[in-house]
């Protein structure tokens, strides 16, 4: 059994992909017997040690956030309070999770320095052209340059990782996201027998092809009639949807719901009849997942790892491109009318192909693997750091060499035997309570 | 007469800021008054001056002996002496807990200078009292409160020595033990989360 370190900048009250991910798959790990925390960085007046459901500890540390609840990269300045974390919960394993944390850069660095099993969950698609791409991807390389093996969500995610930080493929593993196909019922009375309801559900921002939404809406409704559109998500783009609708008159066909609460995401996804993806990069996309899950045929643009999310049946795919995606949904608006495709029976065949059951049974082999391995000794990582690039090599060895210096240093201001252990969650007896409480509840 | 047990033990000073923590010798006591009080003490060891007086020393030689004698540089020593002073006299030098059944708690705090603060909570506005978890920009130390009714914020035991989380969890259950009447036993189970 493991004691496992989940970090991340994107965690609970933020909420979305990664933060769902690394909630599910916690709680799993943690029913099969091994001790998980999530470290991630304070969220307002949400800062210090917090237990979630089922004992799920969570440390909320004090860390200046800069954009879309990324923290300030201070290399150095996450080091004490991590080292103490680790130390205080006698952790073995650091898992990061999203490449877009810094917290989880230098989380991954530090539990090297201290020479721990550590892994990296990548969740998202970069490109290798633009200036953001190309700095993060030498950030990456630098941190996967020593790391012990790299989770995808995706096969292309795994190629894109693979090119990106100039791994061996067989470093790299894949275990998709999963589904709480209780959670995503069908419910066919929510919908409304009038029209065929589109339902979009996603931030509204220009990588989730908001601008090819913008075009797409009045076409089809203009084709149409008897189709409405229900969209559930807040960003920058909101503003040119709300022009679109203004300028075509689309009122009483378009309806804005802003940020959709996570537990109100079923009852959204009920009213629809067809859900539509527009994104122009994805590495997995849950929400489709979702969505199929509660009866939806989905629609989706054919782009990263969204081909290898559903079977052929239960999604129409389209090329990012305007004319081709109005095809497509026009398509499904036809299946619906014909019933051509049934999607209330979709949620039995998701609820077998997607738990995070065994998306922790792969995740639980992969640390298997890890804690089989040695770890590198100091010379070996300068190494591997040196051959990151002529100049950037010689950087990211001073920053591993002043890393080195600095837990030594921490190690004698704060001595490992003076930092108390903080007592393990009794997690079993806290399990056995509520089957007695449910027990007295069917009694009664 | 009371019996009297001591212990020493590490913990650690806080002194200005909770990010600023230097590691501190203690010394840990406790008295059972009777069969209905006890007080529990915790005595710190840290002299009055320290090391990180020489870099004060440094600092102050260094204003006075290379800047022009002006206004400002005397304004600069005069700050710095005061600073000094303030944190001197702020070093806390003991702090204890007297919990009395059916009547509350007195938390006192003695400073260097002898000056002492104490506070008085009635049993009745005791609403719970518990170990928790706080964190600072460097550690993460537990810490024992207690919760007063119709407050907004708890009150911090031996919050300037933060003592180790083996003696917080036997203030923990002495105290308990004597404010709610539960049998230490009990209060021993619990593995620290009350509520199991």
């Amino acid at each position: 059994m493991y004691n496992i370190a989940m970090v991340s900048d994107f965690f609970y009250p933020n909420m979305g992909g990664v933060e769902g991910h690394l909630y599910q798959l916690s709680l799993m790990l943690t029913q099969r017997g091994h001790k998980v925390i999530i470290i991630t960085h304070s969220y307002g007046n949400r800062t210090g040690v917090r237990y979630l459901t089922n004992g799920l500890k969570v440390y909320y540390v004090p860390h200046m956030v800069i954009y879309s609840e990324a923290t300030l990269p201070t290399i150095y300045g996450f080091f004490p309070i991590f080292r103490n974390i680790i130390l205080r919960e006698r952790i073995n394993i650091v898992h990061g999770h999203q490449a877009f944390s810094s917290l989880c850069h230098e989380a991954i660095l530090h539990a090297r320095t201290m020479g721990m099993r550590v892994c990296f969950t990548d969740h998202s698609l970069f490109g290798f052209a633009d200036a953001s791409s190309i700095l993060m991807n030498k950030v990456l390389k630098f941190t996967l340059s020593d790391i012990d093996h790299v989770i995808c969500v995706s096969n292309t995610s795994k190629e894109n990782t693979v090119l990106r930080a100039a791994l061996t493929p067989q470093m790299v593993s894949v275990i998709p996201n999963a589904v709480v196909a209780s959670q995503f019922k069908p419910d066919p009375s929510a919908q409304d027998k009038n029209f065929i309801t589109i339902v979009v559900a996603s931030r509204l921002v220009y990588r989730k092809g908001m601008d090819l939404l913008v075009a797409v809406i009045p076409r089809i409704c203009k084709t149409e009639p008897k189709v409405r559109f229900i969209i559930g998500g807040d960003g920058p783009k909101r503003i040119d949807l709300e022009q679109m609708r203004e300028k075509n008159l689309l009122h009483d066909r378009v309806e804005f719901l802003g940020s959709v609460m996570h537990h109100e995401v079923h009852s959204v996804l009920t009213k629809g009849h067809i859900f539509l993806n527009t994104s122009l990069t994805e590495a997995f996309c849950i929400g489709m997942v979702e969505a199929a899950c509660c009866g939806l045929l989905v629609v989706s643009t054919k782009v990263g790892g969204v081909p290898e999310v559903l079977p052929r049946h239960m999604i129409i795919f389209s090329k990012p491109e305007e004319e081709d995606l109005v095809n497509a949904v026009l398509k499904a608006i036809k299946m619906i009318r014909l019933k051509e495709a049934v999607p209330t029976k979709f949620h039995d065949e998701i609820k077998e192909m997607y738990s995070w059951s065994n998306v922790a049974e792969r995740t639980e082999k992969v640390y298997d693997k890890i804690w089989k391995l040695k770890t590198p000794p100091l010379m070996e990582r300068l190494r591997r750091y040196y051959g990151c690039g002529i100049w950037a090599g010689k950087i990211f060895c001073i920053v591993m060499a002043v890393d080195y210096l600095f837990w030594r240093f921490l190690e004698w201001l704060f001595p490992t035997d003076e930092i108390d252990i903080a007592p393990a969650f009794p997690y079993q007896k806290y399990r056995k309570m509520f089957q007695m409480a449910d027990e007295d509840d069917e009694n009664s | 007469m009371g019996t009297q047990f001591t212990f020493t033990s590490t913990s650690v000073m806080s002194n200005l800021d909770p990010t600023i923590t230097s590691v501190k010798k203690s010394q840990f006591y406790f008295k059972i008054l009777a069969d209905n009080a006890r007080v529990y003490t915790i005595v710190s060891d840290q002299s009055f001056f320290g090391f990180l007086d020489l870099i004060y020393v440094f600092a102050f030689a260094a204003i006075a002996g290379l800047t022009n004698r002006t206004p400002i540089s005397y304004g600069m020593c005069i700050t710095l002496l005061i600073i000094w002073l303030w944190t001197k006299f702020n070093i806390v030098k003991q702090e204890s807990i007297l919990s009395i059944r059916d009547i509350g708690i007195q938390v006192e705090t003695v400073y260097i200078n002898g000056r002492t603060v104490s506070r008085f909570i009635e049993r009745s506005k005791i609403s719970d009292i518990i170990i928790n978890e706080g964190i600072t920009m460097l550690q993460v130390k537990f810490y024992m409160a207690i919760i007063v009714e119709g407050q907004d914020r708890m009150v911090v035991v031996f919050q300037h020595l933060l003592p180790k989380y083996s003696i917080l969890i036997q203030v923990y259950r002495g105290t308990r033990s004597i404010i709610f009447n539960e049998s230490e036993e009990s209060v021993e189970n619990t593995e620290g989360f009350q509520s199991i």
